[in-house]
């Protein structure tokens, strides 16, 4: 596998085969976040070229400090963090699934084939505040390290902890049917 | 359940306990099934967030962005054309402009030994002062 810092070398010389090749590479690092942030919507799928397209512009200043997809993520949720501002401008208020349908979550889970169990798992991160929900984004859906998160979120290594936590705790209740049921 | 020990149990799973505070949750584990069912249900939950990871765009992801990256490339490479164009558009009239006023003051250097150009065009004796003057005593007032 040509490594990284090559593809960018050789992207930057003008080599469009070796920027697509980063796309491919770092799609799923971009894609889990934007959707994790946004759901899987059009306006997700803007995000994810409009991510890539940004970094195109930047090559030239990529001096590659952090990794790539670090770099790459850091993009992608600052933009997903902008989409949902802009949601917020227009509409005032963000359309988060209503208590009722949080509270059937569970039970309706355990009779919903693997896809939309999924969807329903996304479904309730997207009703965490945005705070909480980059955290779980970054940490849980993208596999970055705490430390990873933080310095993408430009905060302190305790607050991803104490936001891990706390949203581990309202997806646990609103995700897990009671009485050991299994999802 | 207290809250330290449920913290002590969020953090253990990312691995963040010290020796003694691993022995204080094992043993909080050992002692409360609430607990050790507290753990399954964090576990659970974090396996199925794990598991919803969409990490996939539409199909032809990578192509369509490098259609508009073309596209992009196609736009800053028109622009730098128009550039090089008005560039060279103004060279060439710059140049003129340049050569002909270098001839004027020729021509009118070697016809009337006057390097003044208002000399060229209203005659050798004409001065600025001349033309300045007539201006300056105007007066509408004395009519």
């Amino acid at each position: 596998m040509v490594p990284d810092i090559q593809l960018i070398s050789d992207a930057k010389s003008g080599d469009n085969n070796a920027f697509k090749e980063i796309v491919r590479r770092y799609e799923p690092a971009v894609a889990s976040t934007v959707i994790g942030m946004l759901g899987n919507t059009q306006e997700a799928e803007d995000v994810g070229q409009d991510t890539f397209i940004r970094f195109y512009k930047k090559l030239d200043s990529f001096r590659g400090e952090s990794s790539l997809k670090t770099y790459l993520t850091r993009i992608a949720i600052n933009l997903s963090l902008n989409e949902l501002k802009k949601r917020k401008r227009i509409w005032r208020i963000f359309s988060p699934i209503s208590e009722k349908e949080t509270e059937t979550l569970g039970k309706e889970d355990s009779s919903f084939e693997q896809k939309e169990r999924k969807e329903i798992v996304r479904k309730a991160i997207r009703k965490l505040p945005e705070d909480f929900r980059a955290v779980i984004v970054l940490r849980l859906l993208s596999g970055m390290t705490p430390e990873e998160t933080a310095s993408i979120l430009e905060i302190p290594v305790g607050t991803v902890f104490s936001r891990l936590s706390r949203a581990q705790d309202k997806l646990k209740t609103i995700l897990s049917p009671t009485k050991g049921e299994i999802i | 359940m207290k809250e330290n020990i449920k913290d002590l149990l969020f953090r253990s799973f990312e691995g963040l306990l010290t020796v003694d505070e691993e022995k204080q949750l094992s043993e909080a584990l050992q002692n409360s099934a609430e607990l050790r069912e507290e753990k399954r249900r964090i576990s659970e939950t974090r396996q199925k967030i794990s598991e919803s990871a969409e990490t996939k765009f539409s199909p032809f992801f990578a192509e369509k962005i490098m259609i508009n990256i073309e596209s992009l490339d196609s736009c800053a490479l028109d622009l730098d054309l128009f550039g090089t164009l008005a560039g060279n558009m103004f060279r060439r009239f710059l140049l003129a402009g340049t050569a002909a006023a270098v001839l004027l003051l020729t021509f009118n250097l070697l016809s009337s030994e006057n390097i003044s150009i208002l000399s060229l065009i209203f005659g050798s004796d004409v001065t600025v002062s001349d033309m300045i003057d007539p201006l300056l005593a105007y007066n509408p007032g004395t009519f």
